[in-house]
């Protein structure tokens, strides 16, 4: 029996609107899951500045009818995705101060997109993040860098399964970006 | 197990609909009579997505080996590898649209369009990011008005990345409970909503080839012009056909369906022809326009 979208949208049984999905300030790095296994990094890099430029703060995406919000804290949140550089071979430090270490590269850092989607069972995380350096060994960073994954929903399309998706975009950004800040520190 | 729920929903649905009384679907036209009621409309466009989608054909691997789990995790598994081919694809035009705010212009487009509806003039136009039931279900309670039209904006290429289609799904809520509902989400639930259509506008790639590689390299070109001029294009046809939508009256429906139009495809949708708008232009009716461009 052949029926229009909306014929079989009219029909289906009435089912609960499942409730949103709130995303927590944490980052679970599945490339790295010891970090940095203790160590400190040789490279530090001074963060004086995390910059919110999403133009959706609060919602990541809809999903099968649910709403994903994104992690409430945003400076804590950035602050742990930021704490993933540290088994990249880069110490993140928060110093908003210049004269704390003057020596040191400072960058300042924008997210500018997070989002998950979903194309059939797969949730696509999307992350968007531009780094802006002063100081260290050779120009300046002024660039974005993109992190994607992708994560199958087999079993459960849970907070898990999202988090995991955003969790895993920040880390293939990390590595990128972990690349280029260590070559500021090159003597 | 997730898969095999949706399967089973998908029989579920296909059994009721196979034996079950008409279902009572809203209308598919504003009359003259629900023009001023109620007088306190309000307009809330939604935009979920943060970025250009991308599309797959989905594996029918589960069906071909009769359903089960075996059935089931094959066809995830090709979906998944689909949809991360897919991303990566899009990725360079995504980059090169980081600045397009398609948020703002499905705003302005809304707020042409419905400038051109006597009975919208005065509607205020929020926006939101959220267009689950729960969050339009909240906003039917904080906007305040006693019915809500929702503009639902979605954007995305077609599977072989040869065309751009912009998508508006547009549904008339009431604020108030319905009386066989239990819960406030059952406002925006389809089968108790005053009106819905759906206009779809699709613009392609001026000379598309088969390799899906090299039609994205064409949209994300030159900083994304033929993007940003197809999304620019798509939308400010948007802003002709909603109000040309809800003007339209069963009688216009039933001229337009009718099976002496010849019946067309563009771009994935299909629908009976109407009256070609002007050179590389095509305008199906689907139900719900399908306006085509072979060009941004």
């Amino acid at each position: 029996m052949l029926m229009t979208a909306a014929g079989i949208a009219a029909a289906a049984p009435a089912i609960a609107a499942p409730q949103p999905a709130q995303l927590t300030p944490t980052f679970k790095d599945r490339d790295h899951p010891n970090g940095a296994s203790g160590k400190t990094p040789a490279c530090s890099i001074r963060f004086t500045e995390i910059v919110d430029g999403r133009r959706s703060p609060e919602v990541m995406g809809v999903i099968d009818r649910r709403a994903i919000y994104a992690p409430k804290d945003f400076q804590a949140w950035m602050e742990a995705v930021l704490g993933g550089l540290a088994a990249r071979g880069v110490t993140a430090r928060l110093e908003p101060d210049a004269a704390a270490a003057p020596d040191i590269p400072s960058a300042r850092l924008t997210l500018q997109i997070a989002s998950i989607q979903s194309t059939v069972v797969t949730y696509s995380g999307s992350v968007v993040v531009k780094l802006q350096t002063e100081g260290g060994a050779g120009a300046p960073l002024d660039r974005s860098y993109r992190g994607r994954v992708a994560r199958t929903a087999y079993w459960s399309g849970g907070t898990d399964t999202l988090q995991s998706a955003i969790d895993g975009a920040f880390a293939d950004a990390l590595n990128d970006m972990a690349v280029d800040l260590k070559a500021l520190c090159a003597a | 197990m997730r898969i095999l729920v949706h399967a089973g929903v998908c029989l579920a649905v296909a059994g009721a609909c196979a034996g079950s009384a008409a279902i009572a679907a809203p209308s598919p036209v504003v009359t003259a009579e629900m023009h001023g009621v109620p007088p306190d409309r309000a307009v809330q466009v939604l935009v979920a997505q943060s970025e250009i989608k991308s599309n797959i054909n989905p594996s029918n691997i589960a069906v071909a080996t009769g359903g089960g789990l075996l059935g089931g995790l094959m066809a995830a598994s090709q979906n998944a590898s689909r949809t991360k081919k897919a991303e990566a694809l899009t990725e360079p035009v995504r980059e090169a649209l980081i600045d397009f705010d398609v948020d703002s212009l499905a705003q302005n487009t809304t707020r042409a369009a419905f400038a051109q509806v006597p009975w919208l003039q005065n509607a205020t136009v929020a926006f939101s990011k959220d267009s689950s039931p729960v969050g339009k279900s909240g906003a039917l309670d904080t906007i305040g008005a006693s019915q809500v039209a929702f503009v639902e904006y979605s954007y995305d290429f077609s599977v072989d990345f040869a065309e751009l289609r912009v998508v508006a799904k547009v549904e008339f809520a009431d604020k108030a409970m319905p009386a066989a509902a239990t819960k406030p989400e059952g406002r925006v639930n389809r089968k108790n909503l005053a009106y819905a259509q759906a206009i779809t506008t699709i613009v392609s790639l001026p000379v598309p080839t088969d390799d899906k590689a090299t039609n994205v390299s064409l949209w994300s070109a030159d900083g994304a012009s033929l993007a940003r001029a197809a999304l620019t294009t798509a939308f400010a046809k948007m802003e002709q056909l909603l109000p040309r939508t809800l003007a339209l009256t069963t009688e216009d429906i039933a001229a337009m369906a009718a099976k002496t139009n010849k019946k067309g495809n563009v771009g994935g949708f299909a629908g009976r022809t109407q009256e070609s708008p002007g050179t590389g232009e095509t305008l199906l009716w689907g139900p719900g326009f399908v306006w085509y461009r072979d060009r941004p």
